[in-house]
């Protein structure tokens, strides 16, 4: 036989709890396999960016990849249910509802786009990073804020009167050392990789979104395999996240501390109170987008958090 | 009648970069003036400007092709006996055609994929289908500008009309 | 396989098929034969090589330069650097210089540079007397100022591909610049005193004063660009539609030697030479998606990785490598296809990637007027008559007076960061 190449997409630098994830991945799948694949990871969106990534994966030019599902809801509209503001109180609430049924039904929903998913990945809770100190949302009044180019994001700071501005990745740095832009959120990975906390006098640590990853399979690629080995892919996918996620919620920690030992950041933990405050500011959201996604959905989903969480 | 034809293509070339390239600088413009003087911010400006660059691109490709002007090393054009220039002209056509066609039919496939899986754009949510049709389409302008090159190598008569293989100031 | 696909690709192009179509053909080869890749990746990569803001400023900053052309904005600028050095030994000369630093820092390429200092300037250089094929070449080498001093199209593009800020690479730029203008003046003088010339009286001051009056529209240019990118009402590609609508409204309503329709044209013009550089780069991004996955450079970047231990070789190493892609290919081209190779062991040596962005930078810019291929030498021999080979032969005895401009600006680190970092503390 030959050996069949995966080649897998990466968003992040080699230094980051998705690199590591992504070589546990090619560790099993290799040895599984006995060789039969052989996993190359392209880090640093060295194939494209992740949208990028997502098309040549629908036509199988590329295997997998981990992928932010705010940057998939482009191709499906359901995966903005995990981008809603304040939707997880905690990582285990996260984690219980992600690998639970409703997780696994956004995830095949993702078939009729041309990806095979796996599981949730993560790069964690969201934070915001700003030139004032924010602690209530009225703070937010009239700030431009970067955020990513998705219109759930953009409705999110409408919400709260401030001037949501998309603005790339790569430039978010200079808009904001610039005063371009005077905010922005970003995951504790984030804003420690890209320094944004050199140009950023406060942090505030909010939790007020999750921002996940779908591992995904190309689909057209998936389905020539044999389903000895489709099994064996999908279980290493799923084996890899779980060590992924332990090493992104340990190396937050280790970011967190960086930030503070940088002491240009001041950073500041927010009262249940405040937060439900932010939470209350934010809900219009919920109104405008969960009727965009498939109907009953964002209901199911509330019920089924409430449960978990009053677990 | 041909002429006609091409000088209508050529006006549709010219008249679509030409508002497209104007929209960029004005849209931009506008976005800073909402930004400093309203603190308002369009969501979608930034996006509607790179796909709006994207078609200019690929059109002004054609015109281009059109006025012999893509860049390339033609050194060897200059050095070669006059007697070899026609088919060396000729085979520079051809392969040129056969990639543009490429560019069309796979841009195509693409395009009609993108259609099916039905991907919006991030800002706009527009179907992404419209910016990725700018290839295959220009492409298919580009595929008659070379084809015009190419017939009026070997035509004598068709000197007057501004097509490829003449110098370009 | 590697050495038959870089013989495929060296043949196609010096065949003299258009740069663009050779990558892309290349590639379509290349995945047909070699793998069971889809060939509408090549579509999909071509699509998203453009799919990037900062890479908006290109047609911008092409449009603005055409503007300034077309309206009298380059000439009155020309004037005022005329003023101040004509009267010097070989002043002519260095005016050329001058007002290839003045026009770069308001344009964003080097072509646009050559063709508007050439046609205002060469013939006069040729009718005082000057040797040819020196004006035609010293107007190539310093046409390249276009992209060292910013605005910088080249830079946007970097730093695009590196994630580093464009608006500090923009300063690091001005450091580079200036060395670059004082090494070639040096020259200017130099010849002209062993040419034995003589210096010429001063003009009144009044004259100086009048030409700065009427050059002060152009003049503040450089002053609204980067005033407004480092006090933060714009960013870097929006500064490119800045310069746009301020040069059209300044050639309208000021000196009123703008029509509607004139613009219109300058437009579609504008359109074209856009194409011509992006069908390029758009083109690039599957050619270097290819190199990547078909590990046709692995041996190069394992070569690579060898050095990092030794900064200064790395450095020689990479700057040798782009100078021979710089004799073949366009700086754009060269920044897609080699940056994914070289940033992250030039990164792991210890080399400011901000720095490594300026010598690129000096490296293509000398790769613009080196045989066989360059713009600048395509674009100067479209003036006054000038052959392809006069123009090579101009231009070759000054790419060694440029080499001593690189080689300083890879030994002294400072010249590129000491402007970034007094400004942008931060970086
Ligand atoms: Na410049
Ligand atoms: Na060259």
């Amino acid at each position: 036989y030959s050996t069949t190449v995966i080649k897998v997409h990466s968003d992040t630098t080699e230094d980051s709890a998705q690199q590591e994830g992504l070589e546990r991945f090619k560790e099993l799948v290799e040895t599984r396999s006995n060789g039969e694949y052989d996993v190359t990871i392209y880090p640093n969106n060295a194939l494209g960016n992740d949208v990028e990534v997502a098309q040549q994966m629908q036509f199988g030019a590329v295997q997998a990849a981990p992928i932010p599902t705010a940057k998939l809801s482009g191709f499906n509209k359901d995966l903005q249910l995990i981008d809603m503001p304040f939707l997880f109180p905690n990582r285990e609430v996260a984690y219980q509802f992600l690998d639970g049924d409703i997780g696994q039904e956004v995830l095949s929903g993702l078939r009729k786009s041309g990806f095979e998913a796996a599981m949730f990945w993560e790069s964690g809770f969201k934070q915001l990073t700003c030139n004032s100190p924010i602690d209530n949302p009225k703070d937010l009044q009239g700030k431009k804020v970067r955020v990513m180019e998705s219109p759930l994001l953009i409705s999110q700071y409408k919400a709260l009167g401030s001037n949501p501005v998309p603005i790339a990745f790569s430039e978010t740095y200079t808009a904001l050392q610039q005063g371009v832009v005077e905010c922005q959120e970003n995951p504790l990975v984030s804003i420690s990789q890209m320094k944004f906390y050199e140009v950023q006098k406060n942090l505030m640590m909010t939790n007020h979104g999750y921002l996940g990853t779908a591992f995904v399979f190309s689909k057209m690629w998936f389905d020539s395999q044999s389903a000895e080995h489709q099994a064996l892919l999908l279980q290493a996918a799923r084996e890899a996240g779980k060590y992924q996620r332990e090493r992104s919620i340990t190396r937050e920690d280790v970011y967190l501390s960086g930030i503070k030992a940088a002491g240009s950041t001041k950073v500041t933990t927010l009262s249940e109170a405040q937060l439900d405050e932010f939470q209350a500011a934010m809900s219009p959201v919920y109104k405008e987008f969960g009727n965009k996604l498939s109907k009953g959905l964002l209901e199911r989903s509330q019920a089924e958090l409430k449960k978990l969480s009053s677990l | 009648m041909w002429n006609k034809i091409s000088q209508l293509l050529a006006f549709f070339e010219n008249t679509i970069v030409g508002v497209l390239i104007m929209y960029s600088a004005l849209m931009l413009f506008t976005q800073i003036i909402a930004r400093a003087v309203f603190n308002y911010s369009f969501s979608w400006a930034e996006e509607s400007v790179r796909y709006a660059i994207i078609w200019m691109v690929f059109m002004a490709s054609s015109i281009a092709f059109r006025q012999n002007a893509h860049i390339s090393i033609d050194v060897l054009k200059q050095i070669l006996p006059k007697s070899m220039l026609k088919p060396f002209q000729a085979a520079i056509c051809t392969i040129c055609l056969m990639t543009t066609m490429l560019l069309a039919w796979f841009g195509w496939e693409l395009a009609s994929r993108m259609m099916m899986f039905g991907q919006v754009s991030s800002a706009m949510e527009a179907p992404m289908y419209i910016f990725y049709l700018s290839i295959p389409i220009s492409s298919i302008f580009m595929s008659i500008r070379i084809s015009e090159s190419f017939v009026s190598l070997f035509s004598k008569t068709n000197k007057d009309t501004n097509i490829a293989f003449e110098e370009v100031s | 396989m590697g050495a038959g696909f870089f013989t495929l690709t060296s043949g196609l192009l010096i065949f003299g098929l258009p740069i663009f179509v050779v990558l892309l053909l290349t590639v379509f080869i290349g995945l047909y034969s070699g793998s069971s890749t889809s060939l509408m990746l090549i579509i999909q990569r071509m699509f998203s090589g453009l799919d990037s803001f900062p890479l908006m400023a290109i047609p911008l900053f092409i449009l603005a330069g055409n503007l300034m052309s077309t309206s009298g904005l380059s000439a009155r600028i020309l004037k005022v650097a005329m003023l101040c050095v004509g009267p010097f030994r070989g002043g002519l000369a260095m005016t050329t210089v001058t007002g290839s630093m003045f026009f770069g820092a308001i344009s964003g390429s080097s072509p646009a540079t050559v063709v508007s200092v050439g046609r205002l300037i060469l013939p006069s250089m040729i009718k005082e007397g000057y040797d040819r094929q020196f004006s035609v070449g010293l107007l190539m080498a310093t046409g390249s100022l276009g992209i060292i001093i910013p605005p910088s199209i080249f830079m946007i593009v970097y730093g695009a591909m590196a994630g580093v800020s464009i608006g500090a690479l923009f300063m690091a730029g001005i450091g580079a610049g200036v060395v670059y203008g004082a090494v070639f003046l040096t020259y200017c003088y130099y010849r002209a005193c062993r040419a034995g010339m003589k210096p010429q009286p001063f003009p009144p001051v009044i004259e100086l004063v009048q030409a700065v009056k009427d050059a002060i529209w152009g003049l503040a240019i450089p002053v609204i660009i980067l005033g407004g990118i480092y006090s933060g009402l714009f960013t870097p590609t929006e500064a490119a539609a800045v310069s746009v609508i301020y040069s059209a409204f300044v050639g309208l309503f000021i000196h009123r030697d703008l029509t509607l329709k004139s613009i219109w044209k300058v437009c579609i013009e504008s359109s074209v030479i856009t194409a011509q550089v992006m069908v390029i780069v758009s083109a690039a991004a599957a050619f270097s998606w290819y190199l990547t996955t078909s590990n046709l450079t692995g041996s190069l970047s394992e070569m690579l990785s060898q050095l990092s231990d030794n900064k200064l070789l790395l450095l020689l190493v990479i700057n040798v490598i782009v100078l021979i892609a710089g004799m073949f290919l366009d700086p754009n081209s060269i920044v897609i296809i080699l940056v994914p190779l070289i940033i992250y062991v030039a990164q792991a040596a210890g080399i400011d990637l901000i720095h490594l962005g300026v010598i690129l930078c000096v490296n293509c810019a000398i790769g613009m007027f080196t045989p066989p291929f360059g713009m600048n030498l395509f674009v100067a021999s479209s003036l006054d008559n000038v052959t392809y080979g006069e123009a090579v032969r101009g231009a070759l005895p000054l790419v060694w007076l440029a080499l001593i401009v690189l080689i300083i600006i890879n030994v002294f680190p400072s010249i590129s960061l000491w402007l970034p970092s007094v400004a942008l503390p931060n970086i």
